[in-house]
């Protein structure tokens, strides 16, 4: 004690640090160290396994283990695992009464915002440490990381299905550095929008579930009317969180695509959500001013 | 035979310091005036009582002083800012015990909990957190979710005091506690005030628990002030006057002094009045009253007093 300091703020380097050990603490209560175990554990048995089919670790020409970044499993795994950590982050905090977080002497908007920022770190991380588990489990076992092939993308799709020949075009394909990097931008984006729904709304899961038969009705809609607009945005939405929805099939032995992912595809998609994300984090962080 | 009066006892206590003020305070929830017009002045280095019934107002009253409740009309001065702007600077003050007795994050162990109340409070004082702790008989491995209601509190009334803070708002701050551990925790009150130069807002309605630390006391119903004053003012100024009246007396007429209460049967009639012990007393004899006893009430009450006055007007 004291007197001196009685009534004084807490440095908000001190609090950013506290947050992150708290969410830290939050995630390891949360059991979050044996799933990912079990989820490494998992990936190393495919690994070992070598099983054919197409996914994120699968097999390359002569049985070699290839890791494409931009494949389903991975990017299904990095958004998956962001729209789950909100709800590990803000476990004890009651969000809409007399939680820890607002009796403390910060900012209720900014310490919100700490929070959400020391969850997203907490998720950077535990997808770097997978990446870089599946990425020792590929080269150890003398895989390749990323794709160089040639994909055959659709021009003409009426043409392509009756085999009508300049239908498709042959694409000599590398994995673009970029690729390595969308399963971290679309988990963020996924990341701010599940953290929208803790802050904004009491019943977070309720809401979730009512966004997505939403839009699949909507889906479900677009296809019965075949509106042609809904279903690229959808197929837009699914390869930015890793439904890689632009693969069409196979054909010769080679993968068919109706379009090939761009550089500007992903900073586009990348802005959209992500910008989407941080203007509902912040929005719904204002509520926390005005109780 | 009972007879009631709304009491307007004295509200302005002057020109203070006043650690915390409210003028007009006013807080609806959807039709619900939960304050309505409020004006608080608690005296720096008071010991001050909120007393009322449940849904009076007093924990929103509470939550809106430490900026978890945003007002929608009046003003309020906590430690000289307002809560609504300055929220952080005015909890950085504030010691507080919520109306909800469970403790910080479940998952967490005492010990932690503490460690986390620590990096947020630059002033806190570990040694004294320690001595609390073990005065209190908590295990700082226990599981927060594990802890018992009277634990939680004890937990609480240690986060609350061991950064020494220059404001303690305690929302019933001896609910879940047994006798034992209530004893010990008016005793570290006591020790508390001693030590350091303190304001204490209590909000109960178990005044009687408190009282022997209380030195101011405000009555609230249905989020409004009935009175506060000074308890001196209150053991002096509102007292009880037992009277027997001949046969078919109609009463006092107008007395010099509010009429709080007034019960009684027959020829034997109770009067809680607030005013001048010896001219209350004039004017009942002169009405014809023999004027038996007249005695103080205790806060407790003075308190039950007034709100069934006000709740039977």
């Amino acid at each position: 004690m004291t007197d001196s300091t009685a009534g004084r703020l807490p440095a908000m380097k001190t609090v950013w640090i506290e947050q992150l050990r708290v969410v830290g603490l939050a995630i390891r209560r949360a059991g979050a160290r044996p799933a990912l175990a079990r989820v490494l554990g998992a990936v190393a048995r495919i690994a070992g396994s070598r099983r054919p089919g197409r996914q994120a670790m699968g097999d390359g020409e002569g049985g070699q283990l290839v890791f494409d970044p931009g494949e389903p499993p991975w990017g299904f795994f990095a958004v998956l695992a962001a729209l789950l950590l909100p709800f590990v982050a803000w476990k004890g905090e009651r969000r809409f009464g007399d939680t820890p977080l607002w009796s403390m002497p910060v900012d209720h908007r900014r310490h919100t915002l700490l929070k959400v920022a020391a969850g997203w770190v907490w998720l950077l991380a535990i997808l770097s440490a997978a990446l870089v588990w599946v990425t020792l489990t590929v080269l150890a076992s003398g895989g390749t990381l990323g794709v160089d092939e040639v994909r055959l993308l659709v021009l003409d799709p009426a043409g392509a299905a009756a085999g009508t020949p300049g239908a498709m075009e042959s694409v000599n394909w590398t994995t673009p550095w970029w690729e390595w990097a969308l399963p971290f931008t679309s988990a963020t984006a996924a990341y701010l929008v599940a953290s929208t729904l803790m802050l904004a709304t009491r019943r977070p899961l309720f809401w979730a579930a009512g966004l997505w038969v939403a839009g699949g009705v909507v889906l479900g809609i677009a296809d019965f009317r075949d509106i042609d607009w809904i279903q690229r945005a959808s197929d837009f939405v699914a390869w930015y969180i890793g439904g890689d929805s632009f693969a069409w099939g196979m054909s010769g032995g080679q993968e068919v695509w109706t379009l090939l992912p761009t550089f500007k595809m992903w900073m586009a998609s990348s802005a959209f959500w992500i910008g989407l994300g941080l203007a509902g984090v912040l929005g719904a962080s204002s509520r926390a001013r005005n109780h | 035979m009972t007879d009631t009066a709304t009491a307007a006892l004295p509200i302005d206590l002057g020109n203070g310091p006043f650690a915390v003020t409210t003028r007009e305070l006013a807080r609806r929830f959807g039709s619900t005036r939960a304050l309505d017009g409020l004006d608080l002045q608690v005296p720096e280095g008071a010991v001050y009582v909120l007393v009322g019934p449940n849904g009076a107002g007093k924990s929103t009253l509470i939550r809106t002083l430490m900026g978890l409740v945003r007002y929608q009309d009046g003003a309020v001065s906590v430690l000289g800012r307002d809560p609504a702007d300055r929220g952080a600077e005015v909890r950085a003050g504030i010691g507080y015990v919520p109306e909800d007795y469970r403790v910080g994050y479940s998952w967490m162990t005492v010990g932690r909990l503490l460690e986390h109340q620590a990096v947020y409070h630059p002033s806190w004082d570990a040694e004294y957190a320690r001595e609390l702790r073990a005065r209190y008989g908590i295990d700082p491995g226990r599981k927060c979710h594990a802890l018992s209601k009277g634990q939680s509190r004890r937990v609480q009334l240690v986060t609350a005091l061991a950064h020494r803070p220059p404001l303690l708002l305690l929302d019933e701050p001896t609910d879940g506690l047994d006798h034992v551990v209530r004893d010990e925790t008016l005793s570290i009150l006591s020790e508390y005030l001693a030590d350091s130069p303190t304001t204490v807002v209590i909000s109960t309605h178990r005044v009687y628990e408190v009282e022997p630390l209380v030195d101011h006391v405000g009555v609230l119903s249905e989020g409004r002030l009935l009175g506060q004053l000074p308890r001196d003012d209150l053991y002096g100024g509102l007292l009880r006057y037992w009277a027997d009246v001949p046969e078919g007396w109609t009463g006092p007429g107008e007395l010099p002094g509010r009429v709080v209460r007034r019960s009684g049967a027959a020829r034997a009639i109770e009067w809680t009045v607030w005013g001048d012990r010896d001219a209350v007393t004039r004017g009942l004899s002169q009405a014809g009253a023999a004027v038996r006893e007249v005695a103080p009430l205790s806060v407790d009450e003075a308190a039950l007093a007034l709100l069934s006055g006000r709740e039977a007007t």
